[in-house]
């Protein structure tokens, strides 16, 4: 039932887990999808695991390097378009380091002037601290963006199987397991789930939200 | 991406406003509903327009013997639920020095207590049929932080709230998983009832500059009932145009 035929989406951090997750589930809904990473070889994977039912084309720029994220923006936006969709997962440290990323694509999808989604990824499954940059990002952002129709939301996921918690001790996963209500990690495509639904127009009226994709490990406010 | 099929549903509140929506919406993707109403002329009407498998109940969240047996006849008809919806609710906007213990109660009463008691009604089902589920409630911005003419409203709602993360946790074991949906201002017979100044005030509000469609709100509802929140519990979303922005 989401359906993001036509849309063209790009997710920052595309190379592996729940960014790759997340370019994977949108390409698999319709959307164009312009994966970007630091790592050429993981992004390329990527888009080669899309190729069956998707359309991901893939981009190696690292977010700091504002010259070379320039030319990747002007790249994307001749490839995929003007970007409607934009997810941050994987950035930095924390989203808010990669504020100027999303930062680019403001111009285009305002002079556009169809609206668009901003949906970034907090917590711990997303290999950051508490998301607490994030969500500050996400409500003012979002305050500032809703005159344009640009809906900005949070996934704040929570401990997520990864490539770097297989290789921790057994006993770090089983405290993670312990500690959260439902009694296992999440999985990438959970967390991508919920990107996909506020990147969607089912998700209409929703802006500068968090949602906690973690078991009930937090129920913050 | 979102498919009920297969699902049974109960709606409580689908005669009118967000519980209407909900219920043609789990309908359209295939889940079948029991949509209870407090008029049942307004739950059969809701049935009427359903794409899908709707079947009205008579259901008043005030009156346990009237839950008891929209239970009875629920589980008899369709088996336990895998999804759990109460989506009714009722405001009476004034000024809280206004207000008397009757209004309180029955404020509280209906929409804390009722959601309480439907939800409570259909839990042994749902757990002991083994394969989890999924309880949605609404409660409000107005539960998250505050909103002056609705105190006791806004009481009634924050206690949703903190009831629908605290039963996420108990019901964590059993995989029934317990989310809520909090509406900002809607177009709803609800907020038709506000007086005109407080309505465009409320609209001026809200960053989108406009209310909620109730579908809106039930693509919310349907987004914690589905498979794709299966690892999200004691949630709280709100869908109110920016309106309130949690920190």
């Amino acid at each position: 039932m989401i359906d993001l035929t036509g849309r063209a989406a790009v997710v920052l951090g595309a190379g592996a887990g729940i960014g790759q997750a997340a370019a994977l589930t949108i390409a698999r809904l319709g959307a164009a999808v312009a994966a970007v990473d630091r790592d050429p070889l993981a992004v390329a994977g990527t888009a080669l695991l899309a190729e069956p039912q998707g359309s991901v084309h893939d981009y190696e720029v690292d977010l700091a390097d504002a010259a070379g994220f320039d030319a990747v923006r002007r790249g994307i936006e001749r490839d995929v378009g003007v970007p409607h969709i934009v997810v941050e997962a994987g950035g930095g440290a924390d989203p808010a380091g990669a504020e100027p990323a999303v930062r680019a694509f403001l111009d285009g999808m305002i002079r556009r002037g169809r609206g668009g989604r901003i949906v970034l990824v907090a917590g711990a499954g997303a290999g950051r601290g508490d998301g607490g940059a994030a969500v500050a990002l996400t409500t003012s952002l979002a305050g500032e963006l809703a005159r344009y129709g640009i809906l900005v939301n949070c996934v704040s996921a929570g401990p997520t199987e990864s490539a770097a918690l297989a290789k921790q001790p057994q006993q770090v996963r089983r405290e993670l397991e312990r500690e959260i209500p439902l009694r296992r990690l999440a999985h990438p495509d959970e967390i991508a789930a919920a990107v996909a639904f506020f990147a969607s127009d089912r998700a209409s009226f929703v802006t500068g939200q968090v949602l906690s994709v973690s078991g009930g490990l937090t129920m913050a406010r | 991406m979102i498919d009920l099929t297969g699902r049974v549903a109960v709606v409580v509140g689908a005669g009118s406003g967000i519980g209407r929506a909900t219920a043609l919406r789990f309908a359209a993707l295939g889940a079948t509903v029991a949509a209870a109403d407090l008029d049942l002329d307004a739950a059969s009407a809701t049935a009427g327009s359903a794409d899908g498998d709707v079947r009205p109940y008579f259901l008043d969240v005030t009156d346990q013997a009237t839950i008891d047996e929209a239970r009875d006849a629920v589980l008899g008809d369709l088996g336990a639920p895998r999804i759990v919806v109460n989506a009714a609710g009722w405001d009476s906007v004034g000024p809280f020095l206004d207000t008397d213990r009757a209004l309180w109660e029955k404020l509280v009463g209906l929409n804390l207590v009722g959601t309480i008691a439907v939800v409570r009604a259909f839990l042994d089902a749902m757990i002991e049929r083994g394969d989890g589920g999924r309880v949605v409630t609404v409660a409000s911005d107005a539960g998250r932080v505050g909103s002056s003419g609705e105190t006791v409203y806004a009481g009634a709602k924050g206690g949703i709230i903190a009831f629908s993360k605290s039963l996420a946790r108990e019901m964590a074991r059993h995989s029934i998983l317990v989310n809520c949906v909090c509406p900002g201002p809607t177009d709803t017979p609800l907020f038709a009832s506000l007086p005109e100044r407080t309505r465009l005030a409320l609209e001026r509000a809200i960053p989108l500059r406009r209310l909620a469609r109730p579908e809106e709100v039930a693509a919310a509802i349907a987004f914690f009932a589905s498979d794709e929140a299966s690892f999200t519990t004691g949630q709280v979303l709100s869908v109110s145009g920016g309106l309130t922005m949690h920190g």
